[in-house]
């Protein structure tokens, strides 16, 4: 089984796992429309609050292991618009979303342990180069990604990652002093760096 | 000060699936509620990740990390990042370190000049020179300041003295006129003396007292670094001059201040910064006695809020 057809069997697995005959609802235009209502009436306002819950939604699913993140947020602002178009009246959404968020995990979880005990699995081990193969490919396009970085930023990153534990600690300090940035700023920083050339990556993995 | 609530520990068992579904429960809603928690999981998740392809990672947090990290191909394709990452980072040279293989006639120079005598030698005239130097550019600045003051004045007297000039024809041509209606020879009448009246000050509602603070990042929020903000009684305005370190290159910024316990007391978003700082008004009255804590955060292109810094100060009020 692909990893398509697995995330489209936990999808229909877990639209509604106790009436699986039940008709799929589907997201509506007009439906969408009133979701982003109930976040705000400014629709602006409204955009960036659903995306900013998006990304939260996206994070949860991702650290509670689930296998589809993007896919299991986007079904649960389905399964949150379905109920405001029949007529539920929601007073604080974001909490209300976390919760079908919440119900929807349970499910996920319910229905991966399911498909494991009918393949007789006791637990899947997931290998991180099954389907990330692209290694060299990878380097070729970090190496083109650090390139286009600005000259402080790629010695910050190069320095940041450079060494072995004990090394990579002490360079930090070093770079903190230097750059005259506490150690937790220098963190975040390059958080972001390494977050921004990771999409750099991508992008150009998948052009490659 | 609220400290990070959740330990790095804990967010790494959260990580591997390893906590109860309360625990859980409770780190997700701090993480939602509070963006420095959910940048620690964030930065911790990297730094796992990178435990795990440099392989500094116990076997039984390995197996957690195979059987819960990696479900998602998002993640999986964060360790193939990871890994990229170490490669070609432990491939390139070490920065600032630089040999050059033979001598040139440019090294020998300066080896020349960093022998111990002369080094010294040249340490002392430099240093003389400088402090010589320095004391003609302060003075140079302050004569040009001081004639640049006397110009002024002198402008304003010409311009004050053809003022009166005019004020003085005027005032001839009118009685020469009214003379003339008259039938009276304008000699017979005295010149009008022209009195100068330093002219009446409008008047204005008082001022607001504004007290400023400037904010420079790189701060802990611990120890005695942190600046304070004294705010008499008749003080009604607060300006924050938040300084930005000079990488960050984002056009729009946006700020929280918090108090110590986490309420929220402004938010601002939009602003543009003025050189390497985000001015920020508030009125006195919004603050108490305490510390605070202002984020700031980089607006991209695209829309999405990034956090820049984390900036700390204390409150005093007299």
């Amino acid at each position: 089984m692909d990893a398509h057809q697995e995330a489209d069997l936990l999808m229909d697995s877990a639209e509604n796992p106790s009436s699986p005959t039940s008709r799929k609802w589907t997201l509506t235009p007009e439906a969408f429309d009133n979701l982003l209502k109930t976040f705000d009436p400014n629709r602006d306002n409204a955009a960036q609050k659903y995306l900013d819950c998006r990304a939260n939604l996206v994070r949860f699913f991702e650290w509670r292991g689930c296998p589809f993140p993007e896919d299991h947020a986007d079904e649960t602002f389905n399964r949150v618009a379905r109920k405001i178009a029949d007529g539920e009246e929601i007073q604080k959404l974001a909490g209300y979303v976390m919760g079908v968020a919440r119900l929807l995990v349970l499910e996920i979880i319910k229905s991966l342990s399911k498909q494991r005990e009918a393949l007789g699995e006791y637990q899947k081990t997931y290998d991180e180069v099954a389907d990330v193969p692209d290694t060299e490919i990878r380097i070729d396009c970090l190496q083109k990604c650090l390139g286009q970085l600005s000259s402080d930023n790629r010695e910050l990153i190069i320095q940041y990652y450079q060494g072995d534990k004990r090394e990579k600690i002490e360079n930090r300090r070093k770079l903190g002093e230097r750059l005259g940035v506490a150690i937790n700023t220098l963190r975040m920083r390059a958080q972001r760096l390494r977050e921004r050339l990771q999409g750099c990556v991508e992008e150009c993995v998948n052009a490659a | 000060m609220v400290e990070y609530p959740v330990s790095e520990e804990k967010i790494v068992r959260y990580l591997l699936g390893e906590l109860s579904e309360d625990e859980q429960v409770e780190i997700e809603g701090r993480a939602f509620e509070d963006q420095r928690v959910l940048q620690e999981i964030l930065t911790i998740e990297q730094e796992l990740i990178d435990d795990y392809v440099s392989g500094d990672i116990p076997e039984e947090k390995r197996r957690a990390f195979q059987t819960h990290f990696l479900a998602s191909a998002e993640r999986r394709k964060k360790v193939a990042f990871a890994k990229a990452l170490a490669t070609v980072v432990n491939e390139s040279p070490a920065p600032a370190v630089e040999v050059s293989p033979s001598p040139s006639w440019r090294t020998k120079l300066a080896a020349f000049f960093t022998r111990p005598m002369i080094a010294y030698s040249f340490a002392a005239a430099s240093f003389l020179l400088f402090v010589v130097g320095s004391l003609l550019v302060v003075d140079r600045i302050r004569l040009g300041s001081e004639l640049a003051q006397l110009r002024n004045v002198q402008e304003s007297q010409i311009a004050q003295n053809r003022q009166l000039e005019k004020d003085l024809a005027d005032e001839r041509l009118r009685n020469q006129e009214l003379m003339a209606n008259r039938g009276t020879s304008p000699q017979e009448t005295p010149t009008p003396e022209i009195r100068r009246e330093s002219p009446q000050q409008p008047t204005t509602p008082s001022s607001p007292v504004v007290v400023a603070l400037s904010l420079l990042p790189g701060i802990s929020r611990s120890g005695s670094s942190v600046p304070q903000l004294s705010i008499t009684k008749d003080v009604s305005l607060v300006r924050l001059q938040v300084g930005i370190d000079p990488q960050e290159t984002y056009k729009r910024y946006r700020v929280e201040l918090r108090t110590e316990k986490g309420q929220q007391v402004l938010t601002q978003g939009n602003l543009t910064p003025r050189g390497r700082s985000i001015p920020i008004s508030l009125k006195a009255d919004a603050l108490t006695k305490g510390r605070y804590e202002l984020t700031v955060k980089g607006i991209t292109d695209s829309g999405t809020i990034e956090d820049v810094g984390f900036y700390y100060f204390d409150v005093v009020k007299k």
